[in-house]
């Protein structure tokens, strides 16, 4: 009697652990995708900002570089919770890029104080004026490309979800004859 | 309800007929029993009971650490069983692996959608959403009759 209470309980824990197992496995999935992710963006970023430096004369104080750090440091923060949020029971449920236009102010706001070092340099149109450039281009360019690579992906699955049907009626069928 | 065996040694495969005069509930009962004869495997409930898991009526195997757990609509199970050996056991029964830790049974799932990073999203009679990795969608897709 003993003996299987005991089964009972090392049985019932291994469900709850189960239950911990998956949330520990979503924070360690969500930490290692958003600083690779980060990372191969700070590289790229850090090589595209050499570049118009380069072309444009720009010189870069260190503490620009630090801000960048930052900015960047804040990116991973943003982009942890952007993924937990969207490996949640709730997220699943909706298309996923609602959780991409959720989080588009918080990276907005990340390119904005990225970008305000920069726009001190350039002359001509004030800098208020340059900043809401920036944003109406971050916004156009971050929804216009949302929209396209959901559409195209849901085209495919309307197709895959054609062939789904076409799959349990087939074998619905097979297994009435 | 009447009972008839007979042994015909010509058949290539076991063949089983019920003959009825209407399909009611006992012919279903009927049809499900010989439909699910070697198509179970022993699985433990959440209070440490061990019961038949019909393979067929399984939504999804997910593999936890080192526990398999089958999902059914209404329970969980842990079957004493590595996915691996699952793939094998339930090959041509309409399941299909779409991530290193999950098997999905294809007959359960009710909606494909699209997900983040060219995966899937599958939802399934319960009302559960799954995620099709990467690396699978085109098995699963193959699962399908679709090319790649």
């Amino acid at each position: 009697m003993s003996e299987k209470k005991m089964t009972n309980e090392n049985i019932t824990l291994s469900f709850r652990e189960e239950k911990e197992l998956e949330e520990k496995y979503r924070i360690k999935n969500a930490i290692i995708k958003s600083i690779s992710r980060v990372a191969v963006c700070f590289s790229v970023g850090i090589l595209f900002m050499s570049i118009f430096c380069a072309i444009g004369n720009i010189s870069i104080e260190p503490i620009e570089l630090i801000k960048i750090w930052i900015g960047f440091f804040f990116l991973i923060i943003v982009n942890f919770f952007r993924l937990m949020v969207a490996s949640s029971k709730w997220a699943l449920g909706k298309p996923f890029i609602l959780i991409n236009l959720l989080f588009m102010p918080l990276y907005l706001v990340i390119a904005l104080v990225l970008a305000m070092d920069f726009v001190k340099d350039v002359d001509g149109l004030p800098k208020g004026w340059l900043l809401v450039m920036y944003a109406g281009i971050f916004l156009i360019v971050f929804s216009v490309k949302q929209f396209i690579s959901y559409f195209t992906y849901k085209a495919k699955t309307d197709l895959m979800n054609d062939a789904l049907t076409n799959f349990q009626k087939e074998h619905k069928r097979d297994e009435e004859e | 309800m009447k009972l008839f065996v007979r042994d015909k040694q010509n058949l290539a495969e076991t063949e089983v007929e019920i003959r009825c005069r209407q399909r009611d509930e006992e012919v279903d009962n009927l049809i499900n029993a010989i439909n699910s004869a070697g198509d179970t495997m022993i699985g433990e409930k959440e209070n440490g009971d061990k019961a038949p898991v019909y393979i067929s009526k399984v939504l999804y195997f997910e593999a936890v650490d080192r526990n398999v757990f089958a999902y059914t609509t209404s329970e969980i199970y842990r079957v004493k069983k590595t996915l691996y050996d699952l793939e094998e056991l339930t090959l041509n029964k309409f399941f299909i692996r779409i991530s290193k830790s999950v098997i999905v049974n294809i007959k359960a799932v009710q909606k494909i959608s699209p997900e983040a990073s060219r995966r899937l999203k599958l939802l399934l009679r319960n009302g559960e959403w799954i995620i099709v990795s990467r690396n699978y969608v085109g098995d699963f897709k193959k699962s399908l009759g679709m090319g790649q």
